[in-house]
């Protein structure tokens, strides 16, 4: 077993003065571009790959990787401090995180996000380390019927999103179906619902989206009350007690389970991964009400799951150079500017180089812990911020964050005119989550559905006739199943 | 009765979206297992939950609507919103935060003019400087 020398190795060029400084600017930088609703990774990265044409491959790489990850830490805070989710990853974490800030208990949640990213992240990181390869080959296996499956799975989590209601649940997840279908179809090229125009080419962005259902809307649903919508209790403790942190330890590990194995799979994203990790600590919880009303454990599932999945995310890079978000695509063309060709011989070629970026990722998760483990209490005091000033910090941010999407201010009149709709949708009782969920599944939907028909000359027998498709199939409709009893029976 | 009434203009606005996807799906040229698939599976989802409110027998919850003074608040900053949106091109980024910065200090918190201008000048200056200037974001 090679794996220990080699990691060794690289545990000593990643400690070096040089290359802990870039993972330092990259995790701090990282957490910025998470805090900071609009700017994610992808852009965080392309702005400052030129940056690093000047270093070693290296440093180089290990600054963008620790932009990466550690806008995965960052991207909680605004969620559940003001429920802006500073990531896709986390919009999930404004269920519980944002309730959780609003009854006074925003440093327990601020702290179990941290916490929890960072023990799935380094797990995710010994799943990087010991089963690259082999992993990446059992990834490579799964082809478009089993995406399909996949879909479907994270699909029932609709069900139990939907709160009180079904039918609103459900048309909340239709309409997010109908916005993913703006623009070019994905396949043939063909304009949908742009009506001539060119501004919607492009699709309605999901950003531009989240920024108006979330935080728009709340700043019109706390103008209205004229009340400020965070607690004015006190703090209290910042970290969460003992007995909380002893429930969410199986939490943690089925979380970083969960992100780990999706997010070995191409263009499983970190944020649909949230809400599959989120819906299976509920299931898993013999209090499910409890969730959407503050649970810690809903806080520790989805901000474990996407950093469990950033450290997957490399095992297809790494083994394969296959990008399995549009940030690692990025960073891809970052090892290609520097003459690496990720693949299978990467491992061999350039061991030095693999194990320093591999053991630097170990280094940047305990320097985000420590970098945001003694912020929790600065940032869980923005709470109490008079809402006054907090308003316009939002809106701005809110106006700046959409119009970065693509520089364009039709991505700013999206978030405004998704933030009437997500008010009128939260006055008339419709939950905004399964419409954000069916925004992120829509695209692999359809296109997991028309190339397994493609593929199987439009028989959609396909599912049938592969097994893990049908497995996958059959589990999520077994789950929706199990949901629509359970909702009987409350 | 409200809330009834609430659920059938939504079953309405079901309805109308699920039949501009249909008349979508057939304006493509495609087949039903190509561009046409999503559209059209999606406007017969969209039409079976728009029959699905107009024909439900739950008991309908009432739409939380604010007070009169409440849609009052509501209403400004939506237009002061706007109206920010629109003026950015034109004024420019600084400027135009700062005049909304200090509409919305002024509406929402009162107080001293002093304050309200210190506060002005630390949120937009400070946003400029950040966005603008140091992340270099191609801000107006």
């Amino acid at each position: 077993m090679d794996t220990l020398p080699f990691l060794a190795h690289g545990f000593a060029a990643a400690l070096t003065p040089q290359n802990l400084l870039f993972a330092l600017i990259g995790s701090v930088l990282g957490t910025l571009v998470g805090v900071l609703p609009g700017l994610g990774p992808t852009s965080g990265i392309a702005i400052l790959l030129p940056l690093t044409a000047f270093l070693p491959p290296a440093p180089a790489i290990i600054m963008l990787a620790a932009i990466y990850y550690g806008a995965m830490y960052g991207g909680s805070t605004t969620a559940i401090l003001v429920n802006i989710p500073g990531e896709v990853a986390s919009v999930v974490t404004t269920l519980d995180g944002y309730q959780m800030a609003r009854q006074g208990r925003a440093g327990p949640a601020l702290a179990i996000a941290a916490i929890s990213s960072f023990v799935a992240g380094t797990l995710g990181l010994v799943g990087l380390t010991f089963f690259a390869p082999p992993l990446a080959d059992v990834a490579l296996r799964i082809g478009p019927p089993e995406y399909f499956g996949l879909v479907v799975l994270s699909f029932s989590v609709v069900v139990s999103l939907s709160g009180p209601s079904l039918l609103k649940g459900l048309s909340a997840a239709a309409l997010g179906a109908l916005v993913a279908l703006v623009g070019l179809d994905p396949m043939s090229g063909v304009r949908r619902f742009t009506y001539g125009t060119t501004t919607l080419l492009g699709g309605i962005d999901f950003i531009a989206v989240i920024i108006g259902l979330f935080a728009i809307t709340e700043v019109l649903l706390s103008v209205e009350a004229s009340t400020p919508a965070v607690s004015l209790a006190p703090l209290g403790k910042l970290m969460p007690p003992w007995s909380e942190l002893r429930r969410c330890i199986a939490t943690m590990l089925r979380a970083t389970g969960v992100g780990f194995v999706l997010g070995l799979l191409p263009g499983c994203t970190p944020g649909a991964i949230s809400f599959i990790s989120y819906d299976i600590e509920k299931r898993s919880s013999k209090t499910p009400e409890r969730f959407g009303h503050g649970a810690i454990e809903g806080v520790a599932a989805p901000e474990g799951a996407n950093n469990a999945t950033t450290s997957a995310g490399f095992v297809p890079l790494f083994a394969l150079g296959i990008p399995a978000t549009p940030a690692l695509a990025v960073l891809l063309s970052g090892l290609m500017i520097y003459g690496l060709q990720p693949g299978p011989l990467l491992f061999e070629k350039q061991p030095q180089f693999v194990w320093t970026v591999i053991a630097s990722m170990y280094v940047g998760n305990v320097m985000l812990l420590i970098l945001n483990l003694p912020l929790v209490g600065l940032w869980a005091r923005l709470v109490k911020v008079p809402y006054a000033v907090m308003a316009p910090l939002i809106l701005i941010f809110s106006v700046i964050g959409a119009f970065s999407v693509r520089n364009s201010f039709v991505d700013v009149g999206m978030a405004l005119a998704f933030g009437v709709i997500g008010y009128v949708m939260v006055k008339l009782g419709y939950p905004t989550a399964p419409l954000v969920l069916a925004l992120i599944l829509t695209p692999m939907l359809e296109s997991a559905l028309r190339q397994s028909l493609s593929m199987a000359h439009g028989s959609a027998l396909v599912f049938v006739q592969r097994p893990l498709a049908l497995v996958l199939i059959a589990v999520g409709l077994a789950l929706t199943a199990w949901s629509l009893l359970a909702r009987r029976r409350t | 009765m409200e809330g009834r009434r609430a659920e059938l203009l939504a079953g309405v606005v079901l309805a109308v979206l699920g039949a501009l996807s249909l008349v979508e799906a057939l304006r493509l040229r495609d087949d039903w297992q190509g561009a046409r698939l999503m559209p059209g599976a999606l406007g017969v989802v969209l039409v079976a939950l728009a029959l699905g409110h107009l024909i439900s027998r739950a008991p309908a919850v009432a739409p939380a609507w604010p007070a009169a003074v409440g849609r009052a608040r509501v209403a400004a900053l939506l237009v002061g919103l706007v109206g920010y949106v629109v003026v950015l091109p034109l004024a420019g980024f600084l400027a135009s935060t700062a005049v909304f910065v200090l509409a919305l200090l002024r509406a929402l918190r009162g107080g001293g003019w002093t304050r309200s201008l210190a506060l002005t000048v630390l949120i937009a200056a400070g946003c400029d400087l950040v966005f603008r200037r140091w992340l270099g974001m191609p801000l107006p």
